[in-house]
């Protein structure tokens, strides 16, 4: 029966892992050719693409764990299979990539902000992980996304220097991202199962340390973390319209084709 | 790149005009006993923002040793202030010492006779 538990708990760990990575990763994508500079542009654009290549082992992961194809696993669950948080599948603003884009740089930065600070607090455990595999996965990608957190937090130090118009944005923006966020640093209902076979250590604390985190961040700059709220648990496959519409079109030429070799 | 503290020392030395974008200009040491070498200009917010943008736009495939930004603005440059390096100086030139050579073997030459040896 364990065996089943630890099976059934280590699929949903890395789920939470590779679709958390997805969904960033192409709401991060969406933001290229239109962030605020060209160097930025460049930047961003890069972390959407380190962000990418962590789903990608992550479903490699999951592939072997749960069985099937990696990309199957990545284009073709349904939304409701999907347990990512609600937060990240969120656009980034009115209007749609390809129509009238009127994106929020200001929602992006706390978003990815939020997410970043989760990203480190759980792969912080994963090094730790009893599933040697996902530790060593978590080993490498920690020592890149040490820099994705400096790149979100250096534009909140500068951005709170940019006067109090500025300041009252990304107030705003932090609290549209928090209305999201109720599940974010959740482990989702097999927490106690991960904790207890090692798979992710110390889970019962993560949200905690995640606050904790976030504090240390946005104290010094006179910000504080909104109120979590939210509706839909997305660690339970709760997910909004919007989540649906992403994986019609990140998927829309993978199904083009099926059996095609990419 | 072994650079890891993304400017700690940036990081307390905010530019003149905060939450302004201004121009900076990057340097890259590809070895320790390496020169330090102009990659690029690119435009940030701050000095630590700089480093990081000039990593993720200039320096994402190469291995180095260590990286600058400097403010243009910080750079103090010659250029159109006078005119010292136009003025001619052959006297600072190789080529206006050529001939030596001539002379030297003249002397060489002079030196050997029987004349001067005895």
């Amino acid at each position: 029966m364990d065996a089943d538990r630890y099976h059934l708990a280590l699929t949903e760990l890395l789920m939470q892992l590779a679709d958390d990575d997805l969904v960033v990763a192409t709401r991060a994508g969406e933001w290229l050719g239109l962030a605020p500079h060209l160097e930025e542009d460049v930047a961003f654009s890069s972390i959407a693409q380190d962000e990418m290549g962590h789903a990608a082992t992550y479903f490699t992961l999951l592939a072997t764990i749960h069985g099937g194809d990696r990309d199957d696993l990545a284009h073709l669950r349904p939304a409701l299979a999907r347990r990512n948080s609600v937060m990240l599948e969120r656009p980034n603003g009115r209007g749609t990539y390809r129509d009238t884009p009127h994106f929020d740089w200001a929602y992006a930065l706390a978003r990815h902000f939020f997410y970043d600070t989760l990203e480190m607090a759980r792969l912080d455990r994963l090094v730790q992980s009893a599933h040697r595999p996902l530790a060593e996965a978590a080993a490498k990608i920690r020592r890149e996304e040490r820099y994705h957190n400096q790149h979100h937090s250096m534009w909140l130090r500068d951005i709170a220097r940019s006067g109090p118009d500025v300041g009252r944005r990304v107030e705003l923006a932090l609290d549209r991202a928090a209305a999201d966020a109720v599940d974010l640093a959740s482990a989702g209902p097999m927490a106690a199962e991960m904790e207890t076979f090692g798979l992710l250590p110390d889970a019962s604390h993560l949200t905690d340390d995640w606050r904790a985190r976030v504090a240390q961040a946005l104290d010094p700059l006179g910000w504080a973390l909104p109120p979590l709220r939210g509706t839909l648990n997305g660690r339970h496959g709760e997910h909004t319209q919007d989540l649906t519409q992403l994986l019609q079109d990140l998927g829309e030429v993978y199904r083009s084709s099926p059996g095609a070799s990419w | 790149m072994t650079t890891d503290d993304s400017g700690s020392l940036a990081d307390r030395t905010p530019p003149p005009d905060a939450g302004e974008l201004a121009v900076y200009e990057v340097f890259a040491q590809t070895s320790e006993r390496g020169t330090v070498e102009w990659q690029a200009s690119l435009l940030a917010g701050s000095p630590a923002m700089a480093l990081m943008l000039a990593r993720e736009n200039f320096l994402r495939r190469r291995e180095i040793f260590d990286l600058w930004v400097v403010p243009r603005d910080a750079i103090a440059r010659a250029k159109g202030a006078d005119d010292f390096f136009r003025l001619p100086k052959t006297y600072r030139e190789v080529s206006d010492y050529q001939y030596l050579v001539g002379k030297w073997r003249q002397y060489h030459q002079q030196a050997m006779t029987p004349d001067t040896m005895a």
